[in-house]
């Protein structure tokens, strides 16, 4: 997946962190590095 | 207080007149409180019973069964070995789920299971960091394609345990063990991997020295969407 299909894919507001029962938006800092994370994602095994 | 419950253990002296009230009070067999609380202030007072070895007591609040031992109130019937700490459900559209207050003194060995709910992404799984720990995770995972041909994966000394369980556009799946997250030793794991093209086995440890009360399960890709985490305790004795 390219950087613009994890954006396309995976819009800032509608990604979420949740502690306990609290569900907040990401930081820009957690939504970079979750769009780096499906970037790089390759599952072991294919 | 429900309709059985009492708040007093009543003792009777010979000629005494006894009410329908006095009788009503036994009409329940054990008696009902509603906590602990009514329970104990229930005996040792004046036309009340001495609290002695053998006397039951059931409490509303918790739906326990007790006897008295002669020095405190125990549980009847065998002990669990498996205690369920905490329930979390997960919420709508979440990359990450953190789950504080789920590992204490109590229990040395812990499970978590996760179950219900969907991924956004299809054949991927979970990876799982304690505390705020970045570093120090070890784990190796042996698997299969649903053959017989045997591979291999891991990391050392990496940001987070991962390759278990399975998320699934149909479904989140995770049954995990933990050994010592809580004492400041090495953590241990064992899990096994399940996603829909290769399953295996996987183990690993943290290899950092510290008491952890909280943990965090991340979707390895996209996101995850209902479902619950339950975390268990072994009971240490």
């Amino acid at each position: 997946m390219t950087y613009e299909e994890a954006i396309a894919m995976y819009p800032h507001d509608e990604v979420h962190v949740q502690v306990d029962d609290v569900v907040r938006p990401m930081t820009p800092a957690e939504y970079e590095a979750f769009i780096q994370q499906q970037v790089n994602y390759v599952p072991i095994g294919g | 207080m429900g309709a059985n419950a009492v708040t007093t253990v009543p003792v009777y002296v010979a000629g005494e007149v006894l009410t329908a009230a006095d009788l009503n009070i036994t009409n329940s067999g054990i008696p009902v409180f509603a906590s602990s609380v009514e329970r104990d202030a229930a005996f040792g007072g004046t036309g009340e019973k001495t609290l002695a070895e053998g006397q039951y007591a059931y409490l509303e609040d918790t739906n326990a069964t007790q006897f008295y031992d002669g020095a405190t109130w125990q549980p009847v019937g065998v002990a669990p070995g498996l205690v369920l700490v905490k329930t979390q459900t997960i919420g709508s559209a979440v990359a990450t789920v953190t789950v504080s207050d789920a590992f204490s003194a109590t229990y040395d060995a812990y499970k978590i299971i996760v179950s219900g709910g969907v991924g956004s992404a299809s054949n991927n799984d979970f990876q799982m960091t304690l505390g705020a720990s970045a570093t120090g995770y070890y784990w190796s995972l042996i698997y299969t394609s649903y053959n017989s041909t045997v591979a291999g994966g891991g990391s050392s000394n990496s940001t987070n345990w991962a390759g278990f369980g399975s998320i699934d556009t149909s479904s989140l799946s995770l049954n995990i063990d933990l050994i010592n997250p809580f004492a400041a030793k090495t953590t241990t794991f064992t899990s096994s991997q399940n996603r829909s093209t290769i399953a295996g086995t996987v183990a690993g440890n943290h290899q950092v020295s510290t008491s952890y009360t909280a943990f965090t399960l991340t979707a390895a890709s996209g996101t995850m969407t209902g479902g619950t985490v339950r975390v268990y305790g072994y009971a240490n004795s």
